[in-house]
């Protein structure tokens, strides 16, 4: 009986991985028909655009735009349009180094389209997510179409790379280029972070097409220590980061706009000796102060002493020394 | 007449560089067939009979006559963008070295 037993748990393993053999052929047949499809399609094109070509159009095949086992990924004519004025025109008789007539889509600065018809075919595809907010952005507004970043005849998109991405952004914002360069920066030049990290070029309904809504909530995302929420709180760091450090790159460590006590001074310029250090600059009340600090002090690096300066949660850290 | 020294002095690289400027490899390849013949295939049929391959090409490189395509169609020649005489030579020639 026990051997009966066995025997049909074989039976029925054997017959399960015959079904599961059956499911991956035709899973598979399915993902044979829609590449054939496709390089079919693509063939047109490829005929006369091989490796000889004068671009290295071929080089899509190597990309995300080329894997063909994926049946959303598009053809040639899926973006550039059937073509058939391309496609059948050939040269002109007589004339001299005559060209075909140009695809119905062309991307780029020769294109006839303008940036936002030339985006509106990637968003075929590519829509919704962290492109919801595309639509009018500083990008979308300032005529920036998706080729202007974007390459797709190439194995390896610069822009999606972290270590290439910020060669990309600077061919624009040359600013945060030179920025890049000095003392204290964040790790972008070293290939640690990219753009992207803070920023989403596609839109954002934060400021400065941040990632997150605010500054803050960016800049939290890694620097969660001095999130909060604090017992005793910096207000300047708590309304905005920006208040002390510029975001790029500065000559004063930390990523600081200013040298303490100048920067401390712009809110704090009360005398260190008073009761009142935060004068009319700064909104607020100054808490916990119980004794009149000693004016020996004054002139000072003020986070010698003031070293927890995002907030503190001692009891007894009210002017943030612990 | 042609000679095989002529030939086998082309300059390789300005040919492929000539015709790659002019779109050539749009329809011709090295050695397969795209819709038109491959230069091997031109080369070997012109084998021994250089100085009228040479011709021939130059004719249709020049002048644009309608050419019979691989699948049987016909379309005109397209005309090469240089009037420089050595230089149409240099790639005529590579293509008969081939």
């Amino acid at each position: 009986m026990k051997h009966w037993k066995k025997l049909l748990i074989v039976c029925a393993a054997i017959a399960g991985l015959g079904q599961l053999g059956a499911a991956y052929a035709g899973n598979d047949g399915a993902m044979a028909s829609s590449a054939d499809r496709s390089l079919k399609g693509d063939q047109v094109c490829t005929e006369c655009h091989d490796e000889n070509d004068n671009k290295a159009v071929l080089a899509v095949y190597k990309g995300k735009h080329g894997v063909k086992a994926d049946g959303r990924t598009p053809g040639c004519q899926t973006c550039h349009g059937a073509s058939e004025a391309h496609v059948k025109n050939g040269p002109k008789k007589g004339e001299v180094g005559g060209k075909r007539g140009a695809v119905d889509v062309v991307f780029g600065a020769k294109s006839t389209l303008s940036t936002r018809e030339q985006s509106e075919v990637c968003a075929g595809c590519h829509k919704g997510d962290k492109r919801t907010h595309w639509t009018a952005s500083q990008h979308d507004s300032g005529d920036v179409s998706c080729v202007s970043c974007h390459t797709n005849h190439t194995h390896q998109d610069k822009v999606l790379k972290k270590a290439t991405q910020p060669q990309v952004c600077y061919t624009c914002h040359k600013e945060q280029r030179a920025e890049g360069r000095k003392m204290s920066h964040h790790p972008v030049a070293e290939g640690k972070i990219a753009c992207s990290d803070c920023h989403n070029p596609h839109g954002s309904a934060g400021p400065k097409l941040l990632k997150k809504n605010t500054l803050n909530e960016t800049c939290f995302t890694c620097h969660a220590e001095k999130r909060g929420p604090f017992l005793w709180e910096h207000q300047a760091a708590t309304e905005d980061c920006s208040n002390c450090h510029t975001p790029h790159g500065s000559n004063i460590s930390p990523l600081l706009k200013s040298r303490a006590p100048f920067l401390c001074t712009e809110c704090h310029d009360g005398p260190h000796n008073s009761k009142v250090p935060v004068a009319a600059n700064a909104g607020g009340t100054q808490a916990g102060l119980t004794a009149v600090p000693s004016e020996n002090y004054t002139g000072r690096g003020c986070m010698n002493c003031h070293s927890v300066i995002h907030g503190s949660n001692h009891p007894a850290g009210a002017l943030l020394h612990r | 007449m042609i000679s095989s020294a002529a030939v086998a002095a082309v300059d390789e690289g300005a040919a492929r560089a000539l015709a790659k400027k002019n779109d050539c490899f749009k329809c011709h390849a090295v050695d397969k067939t795209k819709k038109g013949p491959s230069y091997k295939k031109i080369a070997i049929k012109y084998k021994g009979k250089e100085a009228e391959g040479e011709t021939k090409m130059i004719k249709n490189i020049t002048t644009g006559p309608k050419v019979k395509l691989e699948d049987g169609s016909e379309e005109d020649h397209k005309i090469i963008d240089t009037t420089d005489q050595a230089e149409i030579k240099n790639l005529v020639h590579w293509i008969l070295s081939l």
